[in-house]
């Protein structure tokens, strides 16, 4: 077997096939002939997408955490709540460990999850290829699952429904930037296709 | 390998060599599926996807650890499983809000509440809450049993059918954590004093444990084990140049 069958053959990561690359055109997809699992998806501009996506998802972050987040109002009493503070609110109330599953699947791990997705993706178009890249794009793999920001959006507008019959309810700027963060980060991840990533990291295999 | 449109069942041209394909030399052809990475002596780095010889420990492009299948993959599943599932019975038994209205306390539990909001008319959210907090866990466990025993039992039948239900199962799995979030958004939001306040129920922490058990659970079963025990004949629908690059370079 020479190098060359090395690079241009994979196996499938659902059931093992072992399946020759073909060349995608922009837009194309890759499917396993025997399982169906994707392959590899070439997205057109998929790498310059996806940054630009992770950039704006943590600038809307950001915002999220800087206003009022939901306001609720009932019988003359108005309580206002930041997105930090349904956590802190928790834990102030000792429900301390779920407290920190709410906190962690909703900012620290997206966070990082975007920073490695940034890193590494500005390393790739830059053209420097590094051992840490490598770190970066194996920890993004990992992360990823634990990401729960659309999953709290939509618990966010079930609790909402929930209310509503007995309270007013104020969406905070906040709220909307959290909307935003939820897409762009949805979007980020999907335009990147990880195969392509780490064949563009260099068929050098010895990097 | 197919396309975006195209099925990939009119591939099958090379079939009529399938036959050369279990003597390949000193390699443990038998224990693999034909056609598989496996069974022609190669594995594949689960980070990078690159390709390297079953000898090979660490992938040389990511320098990642590389095994043939997921260790302990049936093992692993099968503890994560059963913890989810003991967790499983006070998550549903044990209230997973009580809400103090007026100085009266009210508990209620996941059914209970999927129960109230349909009788209250929201019937779309109690369609949205009982598809996430009742049907997505029950039915990721039941699938997750199922995919084991059917892999221990080395069951030959439905191999692309039992993909697609894992693939499936580790796609849904988060989205049973809305229930949570729910009573934690719920509780952050109402607190009222003795007007109305909310809190979190012993179920919640539960519930959590069997989302998380459940992901973690779906994480170490390997579904190459489902095709691994297929008899040659089974399905041969590999593209012709799969097989010639195969079987020239061995
Ligand atoms: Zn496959
Ligand atoms: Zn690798």
């Amino acid at each position: 077997m020479n190098d060359l069958f090395f690079i241009t053959h994979t196996a499938c990561h659902s059931c093992d096939l072992l399946i020759r690359l073909p060349q995608l055109t922009p837009g194309e997809k890759a499917l396993c002939p025997r399982c169906g699992h994707m392959i590899e998806h070439n997205i057109t501009h998929g790498p310059a997408l996806s940054l630009s996506f992770a950039i704006s998802a943590l600038i809307f972050m950001v915002l999220s955490l800087q206003f009022p987040f939901l306001a609720f109002e009932a019988q003359g009493q108005t309580q206002q709540m930041t997105l930090l503070q349904s956590a802190t609110e928790l834990a102030a109330l000792n429900y301390l460990p779920l407290a920190l599953l709410l906190v962690l699947f909703i900012l620290p791990l997206p966070t990082l999850v975007l920073t490695l997705l940034c890193l590494a993706l500005t390393k790739q178009m830059l053209g420097v290829a590094t051992h840490w890249q490598k770190r970066y794009l194996q920890w993004l793999t990992m992360l990823e699952p634990w990401c729960m920001v659309e999953v709290f959006l939509i618990g966010i507008l079930v609790s909402l429904i929930k209310i509503s019959a007995m309270a007013d309810i104020i969406l905070g700027i906040s709220f909307w930037a959290y909307v935003f963060f939820t897409l762009c980060m949805t979007a980020s991840l999907a335009c990147l296709d990880k195969r392509q990533f780490w064949q563009s990291l260099g068929d050098r295999t010895d990097v | 390998m197919s396309d975006d449109h195209s099925n990939s069942d009119h591939d099958s041209t090379a079939h009529h060599d399938s036959d050369h394909h279990s003597n390949n030399g000193s390699l443990r052809v038998s224990d693999y599926s034909p056609g598989s990475a496996a069974a022609q002596g190669l594995q594949c780095c689960h980070h990078c996807g690159l390709l390297a010889p079953s000898s090979q420990h660490r992938c040389k492009r990511c320098h990642t650890h590389l095994q043939l299948r997921k260790k302990y993959s049936l093992q692993r599943t099968w503890a994560l499983l059963i913890t989810a599932i003991l967790l499983y019975i006070p998550a549903n038994l044990q209230p997973i809000m009580r809400t103090n209205l007026l100085g009266q306390e009210d508990l209620s539990t996941i059914l209970g509440g999927v129960v109230l909001l349909w009788e209250m008319g929201s019937w779309p959210i109690a369609t949205v809450i009982f598809i996430a907090s009742v049907m997505v866990p029950l039915g990721k466990m039941l699938a997750l049993i199922w995919l084991c025993l059917s892999v221990s039992g080395s069951h030959k039948r439905w191999p692309r059918q039992r993909t697609m239900t894992y693939r499936i199962t580790e796609l849904v799995g988060r989205w049973s954590m809305v229930d949570v979030f729910v009573v934690a958004i719920l509780v952050a939001l109402i607190q009222l004093g003795q007007l109305m306040s909310i809190y979190p129920g012993n179920a919640a922490l539960a519930f959590a444990g069997v989302v998380i058990f459940t992901m973690l659970a779906a994480n170490s079963f390997d579904p190459r084990l489902i095709w691994d025990k297929l008899p040659p004949d089974d399905d041969s629908s590999h593209p012709s140049h799969t097989r010639k690059a195969g079987d020239s370079s061995i």
